[in-house]
C-alpha cells in the first residue's frame, strides 16, 4: 500500500528542529540553576549558559554538517568510509552506550523526582518502571511517530515554561540579580561546563539526519533548534534567579520545580503549581526518554539487522536495573554527571574526529562524496 | 499493523471461487422463464405477464411487484407492445424485434439487453422489468424502480441552529440528487460498486476529479474491492471493514447525515462513500481535528465559529479529564485543591463510605445508563428518564451518602461537556478513555493520567485514516491548515484546501489577502 | 507485532493495577493543619532544646457550608507534643490523632518569643519547613509574644479557625505603619541563607482577638532575636526599607491635627563614600498621601497650607525614621535597615572587605552615617474642604 508522502518514515528538518529540543530538555534543566548559581555571584551564571550554549551550538552543527555531506547514508557507513569499519563500529557503540545510560538515568530521575513532589510511599521501582513501559510502547510505534510527539509535546512545554515565567513576574525582583559581573574567570568557566552537561542529546543527529528529506537544511535546522534549548534555559536561570536570588537558588535541589511551588495562579483552581508543571514536565522527560531508546535502535540496527521488538524487550530490562542500581540522591547525582561527561565528551570529540577527517579526505575526493 | 490484518482479508477474498448459476440465456421463452422462476424460486410478488406480439410471437414482462413502477410498466410498456402489432410484425427474427421494441416502442428512459440469467436476476430484483422475447437470446431490462420511500427530512442525529434542514434518506439517488444539488460540477465523480456476496447493494464513491488526491481515491478504492461479507446493512459495516485500525478507540472515517457536510468535504478534497439503504455518508480520510469540526461552524460567522470551537475544546478536555482529575486530587494530591475548597469537600466527603475512585465509577456509570436507557426508548419518554434519573438518583445519592455533591456536579459537568463534541462516535471513545483515565488516576494519581495521556498521544501518532496520519494538521505541522483548526478563519481568507489532504489543485479561490 | 503489542498493553495494565494506591489516602482522612505553634519547654536536655509543637487541625465538618449550620461543632483542634526534632515530633502526631497531619495547607507559623530568643533554634526549626516539600513556601511566619500555643486558642466571634483568622488578620497590611507584610517561610530562607539581619511582626493576645503590629528584630549571625521595635520604630523602619504599605501619618500643624493616609512609599539607598569607620548612607523617602482627617478650619485648597502639611509630614517622617536608626544603630546593633545588603549588591568588593566586622568587631554598621531625606505629597484632599469656617485660613 502507498501511503502518502509525508506519512512515511522520512522527516523533514522541520521536524529535527523540533525532535532537538525536545531531547535535550528533560531533567538536567530541572536542577541546572542551582549548579550554576553555586558558582557564580548574583545573576552572573548567565554568561556560563551562553557560553556552553555557543560551543555545544558549534558541535551541534558540525555533527549535523558532517551527516549532511552523506545523505541517506546511516552513521555505520558513512563513519566506516572515514575511520575505517570496526572504529566505526567502536564509535556507534559508544552512541548507543551513551543512548541507554542516558534512558537509565532519566528514569531514575523522574522516579526521584515524583517520589518528592507526587508521591510519599509509591516505590521508585513502579514509577520507573510504569513510566518505562510507556516508552516501550511508543518506541514500538513507527519511527515518525515519535516525531510526531515530539511536535506535539513540545509546544506545550513551551508554553508551560512561559506560563510559569509570566506568573512569577509577581515575586521577581530585579535586586535580586545584584551584584553582577563579580565571578572570576575560572569560576564562569567552570559553571560553563557544568551546564554543557545538559546540553547532552544532540548525539542523535548523527543517526537521524539519514532520514531527513531535506538534508541540506538539517544544519541549519539543527542550530535553531538547539538555540531554542539555549533560550528556554537561558530563560528558565533568569526567571529563577529573579525570583530566589543566588542564594536560595544555590539551595534549592530542583530550582525548577521550587519556582512553581512559590507562584501562586491567579484565581487558579490549583494550588501547588509545583505538582502539575512537574507532570507536564513529564512529557518532555518522556520525549528524551523514548528518542535516546530508538536512536539506540536504529544505530543497533545499522550493525546487526534485529527486530525492532526483540531488540526492545532486550534493552528495556536492561535500562531499567541500570537506572535502579543507584542508591540514593548521591549517586544519582554522581550517576548523572557521569553521564553528562561521558555523553559530551563522546559525541563532541566523535563528532570533531569525523568531520576533520572528512575535511581532509572531502578535499581530496569531492566529486565522489556529494553527488 | 491493521493493514496487515487488511492484507489477509484480501487474499482470502481472492482465493474464493464465484457462485456458479450463471446459465447464459437460451431461446427458448418457457425454459428462460422457468430457470428465472428457479432461480428465484418463484416467489409471490414475482409477476410475469404474458404477451402476444406482430404476427403471434411470444413475449413475457417480468417484475417484482414491490420494485417496480407499475403504472409505467403498464402505460410505457405493455400498453405500447399490444397497440402496435403491426410495427412489430415488420420484424423478421425475434433479435430483430427486440431492437424494434428498444428502439421505437418501449417509451422508458433506461433500456438495457443482457444474455446473462445471474445480471438479470439481480436487476430484476433491484426492480427493473425484464421483457422476454421468445426465439432471442437477449432480454430487455428497463429501470422502472420505484418502491415506497422515507421523505427528506431534518436529520436527527446532527441537527444545527442555522444550516440547511434536509438529510439523507434510504435511497442512493435521492442521496446522490441532493449532493449534486450543492456541486454541479462536472468533475464531481459518482463511482459506483457492488457491495456485499449476497446483499449486492449499491455503493457510491464520490469525490472531486483534478481536487482529490488520486492516492487516497486509489486507496479507498482499493479497500473497498477488499470487502467479502454477505450483506451490509449500514454503512457502518463498510467503515468497519475499511478503516485502517480496528484495535483503534478513535473512528478513523466521519459518518454523517447531512448532504452539505459530504459536499464540503468533498470540495476539500476528501472522499464520501454513500451505502444504499444507509442514511448515513461516510466521510474519508479525517484527522482528530475533526471531531470538534461541525458544518454550523462555517455557517456562522468566524468569531462565532472560533468561539464555539473553543467551547468544543473545553468540552473534550473536561469530558476526558474532570473525573479522573477528581479523584487525582482528592485521593492523592490534596494540596493542589484551594484550602477553603479542600475543607469543604472533605467536610461533604465525610460521611461517604467510599473512596473517590469508586464514587466516580458509580456515578459515571449511572450516567451512562440513563444515556443508553433514554437512547432505547422512544424519544418522548427517553428525555423525561434522563431528566428524572438524573436529578432523582443525584439528589437520592446524595442523601443517602453514597456520594459526595461535589462528585454529582463534576459527573453532570462531564455529561454535558461529552455532549459538545459534534461528532458522535468520538464522543463515546472519549467517553470511554474517559473510564482508562479514572482507573489510571485511581492508581498513580496525576502521574498516572499523565501517562495515559501520553500513550493516547502515541497512539494518536501511529493511526492513519486512508493513509493520512491522524495527528496532521498538528503533527506533522501544516501551519497553514490552522486556521481551520482551533480558530475558524474569515471565510474569505479560507482560500486554500488543507494541506494535509494533499489536493491535486491547493487553491480555492485565488482572492489573496 | 500484533501480539506483542497486546503483550505490551497486557503488561502495562497488570503492573498498573498490582501496583496499585500505595498513597492513596482520601481526603477525608487527612488531617489538615492550617497552623503551628512553636514554643520551648521548660526543660532542656544536654545542649538541644526541647521544642513543644502544636498543631491547629481543622475539623471540616465544623466549618459548615452556606446551607447547613455548623451544628455548634468546634471547626479546629489543637493538638500538641514534644520533642527535639520537629518531624519525628510531627510524626508523634499519629499516636494522638486518628488523621495523619498534613502540611500541604499549612498556613501560619506562629514562634514564640523565647524560640526566638535561643541562638540559632529557629534557623534549625525553620529548616523542616524549608526541606519537607509537603510545606508551601508561602507560609505565614509571626513571633508571637508570650505562649504562641495560647494563641491558636483564641476565640474570635467572626472566624471559626483561629489560624485563618490571623491569616486574614496579616492581610491588612497597608492599614498601618506598625504592621509590615507578612514573612513568608521563602523569604525567611533567603534571608538565613545571606545572614542578613531581619524582622519579623509580632502578633499577640488581646482578649478575644489576636493584636498583630510592631516587629521583633532578628540578628542574621545568630539568628536569635535581639529585641523588638515598638511602633513608631516600626513605622520608621517601614519607611526606610519598604516592609510596610501604606498606613496613616498624624501630623500636628499649627495645632490642628491632620491625619495622612499614605498610598504609596518608595525609598532610594544610596552609598556616598567608601569610608570604612565613616561610612555615608543616604536614604531618601519618597511619600504620597491623602488628607484623611483634618482637624479645624483651615482650607485645604490652598498651596500654601498644603506646602505647610507636606514639610510637617516630611519633618515627621525624619524623626520616626530617625528614631528607629539610633535604636537599631545603638543598643540592638543590627543592621535591618538593608545597608549591607546595599552594599553587597551594588558595592561587591567593599562589603566583601568589611563584612566581617559589620555587625560585630569593628562595628562599621554604628559608626555609618545616615542621612535621611524625605519628601512628601499630598495627592487629594478629599470630596470636602472644611468642616468648619475659620479665620486665619
Amino acid at each position: 500500500m502507498k501511503d502518502f508522502k509525508y506519512a512515511d518514515e522520512k522527516i523533514s528538518s522541520r521536524e529535527i528542529m523540533i525532535a532537538l529540543p525536545a531531547i535535550t530538555v528533560g531533567v538536567g534543566i530541572l536542577s541546572l540553576p542551582r549548579e550554576i548559581a553555586l558558582l557564580t555571584i548574583g545573576v552572573d551564571g548567565w554568561i556560563a549558559i551562553l557560553i556552553a550554549g555557543a560551543v555545544i551550538t558549534i558541535i551541534t552543527w558540525i555533527t549535523a554538517k558532517l551527516a549532511a555531506s552523506y545523505p541517506g547514508e546511516s552513521f555505520l557507513s558513512y563513519a566506516s568510509k572515514l575511520v575505517t569499519k570496526p572504529v566505526a563500529i567502536l564509535f556507534t557503540i559508544t552512541l548507543i552506550l551513551q543512548s541507554l545510560l542516558l534512558s537509565a538515568y532519566v528514569i531514575r530521575v523522574i522516579a526521584d523526582i515524583a517520589k518528592t513532589y507526587l508521591f510519599d510511599r509509591t516505590p521508585v521501582e513502579v514509577v520507573s518502571l510504569t513510566f518505562l513501559l510507556v516508552v516501550v510502547y511508543a518506541v514500538s510505534g513507527t519511527r515518525a511517530g515519535l516525531f510526531r510527539l515530539n511536535m506535539l509535546f513540545f509546544p506545550i512545554i513551551v508554553l508551560i515554561t512561559f506560563a510559569l515565567a509570566m506568573f512569577s513576574l509577581g515575586w521577581f525582583e530585579i535586586e535580586n540579580y545584584f551584584p553582577i559581573f563579580k565571578t572570576g574567570l575560572m569560576d564562569h568557566l567552570k559553571a560553563a561546563e557544568l551546564s554543557s552537561l545538559s546540553f547532552v542529546g544532540f548525539n542523535v543527529l548523527f543517526f537521524y539526519i539519514a532520514i531527513v528529506k531535506d538534508t541540506e537544511k538539517a544544519p541549519k535546522a539543527s542550530i535553531y533548534g538547539m538555540l531554542i534549548v539555549v533560550s528556554l534555559y537561558f530563560l528558565i536561570f533568569l526567571v529563577n534567579l529573579g525570583v530566589f536570588g543566588n542564594a536560595v537558588t544555590g539551595n534549592l535541589v530542583y530550582p525548577l520545580i521550587e519556582l512553581a511551588k512559590e507562584i501562586e495562579i491567579p484565581g487558579g483552581f490549583f494550588e501547588r503549581f509545583d505538582s502539575f508543571f512537574f507532570v507536564i514536565w513529564i512529557m518532555s522527560i518522556f520525549n528524551t526518554v523514548a528518542m535516546s531508546v530508538d536512536v539506540s535502535i536504529y544505530a543497533f540496527q545499522s550493525i546487526l539487522n534485529l527486530k525492532k521488538i526483540t531488540y526492545l524487550f532486550c534493552v528495556a530490562p536492561i535500562i531499567y536495573i541500570i537506572g535502579m542500581v543507584p542508591e540514593g540522591a548521591l549517586e544519582v547525582g554522581k550517576f548523572g554527571t557521569f553521564i553528562g561527561y561521558f555523553g559530551i565528551i563522546s559525541s563532541s570529540s566523535i563528532a570533531i574526529i569525523l568531520f576533520t577527517i572528512s575535511k581532509i579526505k572531502g578535499g581530496r575526493n569531492q566529486p565522489n562524496a556529494t553527488k | 499493523m491493521g493493514r496487515n490484518i487488511f492484507r489477509r482479508r484480501k487474499m482470502r477474498q481472492e482465493s474464493t471461487e464465484g457462485e456458479s448459476f450463471s446459465a447464459e440465456l437460451g431461446t427458448d421463452l418457457d425454459k428462460n422463464l422457468q430457470d428465472l422462476q428457479v432461480m428465484i424460486g418463484s416467489p409471490g410478488d414475482l409477476v410475469i405477464r404474458r404477451v402476444t406480439l406482430g404476427v403471434n410471437v411470444n413475449a413475457a414482462v417480468a417484475f417484482i411487484s414491490g420494485l417496480s413502477n407499475k403504472e409505467a410498466i403498464h402505460n410505457d410498456l405493455i400498453k405500447n407492445m399490444q397497440r402496435n402489432r403491426e410495427k412489430e410484425a415488420g420484424s423478421d427474427t425475434p433479435d430483430e424485434l427486440l431492437k424494434q421494441m428498444q428502439l421505437d416502442l418501449i417509451s422508458i428512459g433506461s433500456v438495457e439487453n443482457t444474455n446473462s440469467l445471474d445480471k438479470l436476476t439481480i436487476d430484476l430484483l433491484s426492480g427493473k422489468s425484464v421483457v422476454y422475447v421468445d426465439g432471442a437470446a437477449e432480454v430487455l431490462l428497463l429501470g422502472t424502480e420505484k418502491w415506497e420511500t422515507r421523505s427528506i427530512d431534518e436529520p436527527i442525529s446532527e441537527s444545527l441552529i442555522r444550516g440547511p434542514r434536509e438529510g439523507f434518506v434510504e435511497n442512493l439517488q435521492t442521496n446522490m440528487m441532493l449532493i449534486r444539488r450543492h456541486i454541479r460540477d462536472p468533475n464531481l465523480r459518482f463511482d459506483t460498486n457492488e457491495v456485499g456476496r449476497r446483499s449486492k447493494k449499491k455503493l457510491v464513491v464520490c469525490y472531486m476529479e483534478g481536487i482529490a488526491n488520486p492516492d487516497i481515491i486509489k486507496e479507498v478504492n482499493h479497500r473497498l474491492s477488499s470487502i467479502d461479507m454477505d450483506g451490509a446493512m449500514e454503512s457502518g459495516y463498510i467503515e468497519q471493514w475499511i478503516e485502517d485500525s480496528y484495535l483503534s478507540p478513535f473512528p478513523q472515517m466521519d459518518n454523517t447525515e447531512r448532504p452539505d457536510k459530504v459536499a464540503s468535504s468533498v470540495l476539500q478534497g476528501k472522499v464520501g462513500i454513500l451505502l444504499d439503504g444507509s442514511p448515513f455518508a461516510l466521510i474519508a480520510p479525517i484527522t482528530i481535528a475533526n471531531a470538534f469540526k461541525s458544518p454550523e461552524d462555517y455557517y456562522d460567522r468566524w468569531l462565532i465559529g472560533t468561539f464555539l470551537r473553543f467551547i468544543r475544546y473545553i468540552g473534550a478536555f473536561i469530558t476526558m479529564f474532570l473525573p479522573a482529575l477528581y479523584i487525582a486530587l482528592v485521593s492523592y494530591h490534596q494540596g493542589m485543591i484551594p484550602s477553603q475548597l479542600a475543607f469543604s469537600i472533605a467536610a461533604t466527603r465525610e460521611g461517604v463510605p467510599f473512596p473517590a475512585f469508586v464514587e466516580a465509577i458509580i456515578m459515571g456509570i449511572t450516567m451512562e445508563l440513563l444515556r443508553e436507557a433514554g437512547a432505547r426508548l422512544p424519544r418522548t419518554i427517553g428525555q423525561t428518564i434522563g431528566i428524572v434519573g438524573g436529578l432523582v438518583i443525584g439528589e437520592a445519592a446524595v442523601s443517602a451518602g453514597i456520594v459526595s455533591p461535589i462528585m454529582v456536579i463534576v459527573v453532570a459537568l462531564t455529561a454535558v461537556a461529552s455532549f459538545t463534541i459534534p461528532l458522535y462516535s468520538v464522543a463515546i471513545s472519549f467517553r470511554l478513555l474517559r473510564f482508562g483515565f479514572m482507573i489510571a488516576a485511581a492508581v498513580l494519581g496525576l502521574y498516572g493520567i499523565v501517562l495515559v495521556y501520553i500513550m493516547i498521544n502515541i497512539h494518536i501518532v501511529n493511526l492513519k485514516s486512508m493513509g493520512v496520519p491522524y495527528s496532521t494538521p498538528f503533527a506533522p505541522t501544516f501551519i497553514k491548515d490552522w486556521k481551520d483548526l482551533v480558530l475558524r478563519g474569515p471565510i474569505p481568507m479560507m482560500n486554500e484546501r488543507p494541506r494535509n489532504l494533499q489536493p491535486k489543485d491547493k487553491r480555492s479561490g485565488n482572492l489573496r489577502r | 507485532m500484533l501480539l506483542s503489542k497486546k503483550l505490551n498493553l497486557l503488561l502495562l495494565t497488570m503492573s498498573i493495577f498490582l501496583a496499585g494506591c500505595w498513597d492513596r489516602i482520601d481526603i477525608e482522612e487527612r488531617g489538615f493543619v492550617i497552623g503551628t505553634a512553636l514554643d520551648l519547654a521548660d526543660q532542656k536536655s544536654n545542649e538541644d532544646y526541647e521544642v513543644i509543637m502544636t498543631n491547629q487541625f481543622v475539623i471540616p465538618a465544623g466549618l459548615g457550608s452556606i446551607t447547613e449550620g455548623s451544628g455548634g461543632q468546634e471547626a479546629f483542634m489543637n493538638i500538641s507534643e514534644t520533642g527535639t526534632s520537629l518531624f519525628r515530633t510531627n510524626r508523634k502526631f499519629s499516636q494522638l490523632n486518628s488523621q495523619v497531619p498534613f502540611y500541604q495547607h499549612l498556613k501560619v507559623l506562629l514562634i514564640s518569643d523565647e524560640v526566638m530568643k535561643q541562638p540559632n533554634l529557629f534557623s534549625d526549626m525553620m529548616d523542616f519547613y524549608i526541606r519537607d516539600h509537603a510545606m508551601r513556601r508561602s507560609i505565614r511566619l509571626v513571633v508571637a509574644e508570650g505562649e504562641a500555643r495560647d494563641i491558636l486558642n483564641l476565640k474570635p466571634k467572626n472566624v471559626n479557625v483561629p489560624s485563618m483568622y490571623l491569616d486574614d488578620l496579616m492581610e491588612n497590611v497597608d492599614r498601618n505603619t506598625s504592621t509590615i507584610k507578612p514573612v513568608h517561610v521563602g523569604e525567611v530562607q533567603e534571608l538565613i541563607l545571606n545572614e542578613q539581619s531581619y524582622v519579623l511582626p509580632i502578633v499577640k493576645k488581646a482578649g478575644d482577638q489576636a493584636e498583630y503590629g510592631n516587629v521583633v528584630v532578628i540578628n542574621g549571625e545568630s539568628n536569635q532575636m535581639v529585641g523588638s521595635l515598638d511602633e513608631e520604630e516600626t513605622a520608621g523602619l517601614g519607611f526606610v526599607n519598604g516592609h510596610t504599605e501604606g498606613g496613616v501619618l498624624e501630623i500636628q500643624v499649627d495645632d490642628d491635627l491632620i491625619a495622612i493616609e499614605i498610598t504609596e512609599i518608595k525609598q532610594n539607598m544610596n552609598i556616598k563614600n567608601r569610608q570604612k569607620d565613616q561610612l555615608r548612607v543616604g536614604i531618601s523617602i519618597d511619600i504620597k498621601g491623602n488628607i484623611a482627617e483634618h482637624f479645624g478650619g483651615r482650607s485645604v485648597l490652598k498651596e500654601q497650607y498644603v506646602n505647610k502639611i507636606e514639610k510637617s509630614a516630611e519633618k515627621k517622617v525624619k524623626e520616626l525614621v530617625g528614631n528607629t536608626i539610633e535604636e537599631v544603630q545603638g543598643e540592638l546593633n543590627t543592621d535591618v535597615l538593608g545597608i549591607g545588603k546595599t552594599l553587597y549588591k551594588f558595592h561587591y568588593d567593599f562589603w566583601q572587605k568589611i563584612k566581617n566586622d559589620w555587625e560585630k568587631g569593628e562595628n562599621y554598621f554604628s559608626s555609618a552615617v545616615i542621612d535621611v531625606n524625605a519628601n512628601v505629597e499630598i495627592d487629594r484632599v478629599g470630596s470636602n474642604d472644611r468642616i468648619k469656617m475659620s479665620e486665619g485660613g
